[in-house]
């Protein structure tokens, strides 16, 4: 799901590892960092080679998502967390809904390499998209809005990043989905070293999930390459309502 | 090599050490072994991200450089800090 869709899979991981192996939060948070990074790192091995994943953009949407995460860190213990959540959710499902109602939006670069300029082969059906990213002060101001959310939720940015790059920034479905797999992986590690460093790892466990995430993350890179964006796009859609039923049902101590 | 292709190997050595050290871990049951299976996994995309960093300071492409900069940097001390809270 990481690599298909750019999500880290946290949402997943974290209540499968408690409900199922009897985990407590802290050590099945741990355990599953090591499975978001192993996933983003062999999805990313193949997305950066082939130009999907845009490093350059990931790179500055990494600092203003890290800007939001640390705001959001400072201010979570002011804000109810049912009102996190519900906030989290409205913006899923609103994303979801504009992505199944309204085309993609690429715009192509007017002439010349600018610094926002790039360009992908979309392996599904032999085509060089060029696009240029739009709105960047907007797109980055959504990001800081998406590290915060997600620091004061605990749910992985993914599931808000790629709606920002697609939808507000115009870059393709693919290339959006692909950057975010590349920068889980950067977001995860420095949670996942702090936990390895603090002893609360089960390595024998984590090794197993990292293995598990690895060979997912090569079967999500293989079918991305050939998915067409539109439905790429549905799918995301449907995964971000899927993804709101668990944190709702998470927020209502259900799960 | 362009910049992306040096970051993907950097990603696929970090993962096929970091996976081949786990599995051996698993199967012997030794701790030591997946120990740092996991951690050279664990530090793959930090390792990544100064080979951006490197590849774009020798293009003199200032402004991406200083964003990969700033990236290690909030990176590592998000990291550090982190850490510092445990030792307390």
């Amino acid at each position: 799901m990481g690599a298909l869709f750019g999500l880290g899979g946290g949402v997943v991981f974290v209540p499968v590892l408690m409900l199922c192996f009897g985990m407590n939060p802290a050590e099945a948070a741990a355990v599953s960092l090591v499975g978001i990074v192993a996933g983003s790192v062999g999805a990313s091995s193949v997305f950066v080679e082939k130009g999907l994943a845009n490093v350059r953009l990931g790179l500055l949407l990494e600092v203003t998502t890290t800007i939001g995460a640390i705001a959001g860190a400072l201010i979570a213990g002011y804000l109810q967390e049912w009102v996190l959540s519900l906030v989290f959710c409205g913006v899923m499902i609103y994303s979801a809904v504009r992505m199944i109602m309204s085309p993609e939006k690429v715009v192509e670069p007017n002439g010349g390499n600018g610094r926002m300029s790039f360009k992908y082969r979309d392996e599904a059906n032999g085509d060089d998209i060029s696009y240029e990213v739009q709105n960047v002060g907007s797109g980055s101001v959504a990001c800081v809005f998406a590290g915060m959310l997600s620091s004061m939720t605990g749910v992985g940015g993914g599931a808000i990043k790629v709606p920002v790059m697609n939808l507000i920034m115009h870059v393709p479905m693919k290339a959006a989905s692909s950057t975010s797999s590349y920068m889980i992986g950067i977001t995860a590690f420095s949670g996942a070293i702090t936990y390895f460093f603090s002893g609360q790892l089960d390595l024998a466990f984590a090794g197993g999930i990292a293995i598990g995430a690895f060979a997912g993350a090569i079967a999500g890179t293989y079918l991305s390459r050939r998915l067409s964006t539109g439905h790429i796009r549905k799918y995301f859609s449907v995964v971000l309502v899927f993804m709101s039923a668990l944190v709702l049902l998470r927020t209502g101590g259900i799960l | 090599m362009n910049m992306n292709g040096y970051i993907a190997w950097t990603l696929r050595i970090g993962i096929a050490i970091g996976l081949v050290l786990i599995v051996i871990g698993e199967l012997l049951t030794n701790e030591q072994i997946l120990y740092y299976g996991l951690l050279i996994l664990i530090c793959s995309p930090l390792f990544a991200v100064i080979v951006a960093f490197l590849c774009l300071l020798k293009e003199k492409d200032w402004f991406w450089a200083s964003i990969a900069a700033t990236v290690v940097a909030i990176v590592v001390s998000g990291a550090v800090i982190a850490m510092l809270r445990i030792l307390e």
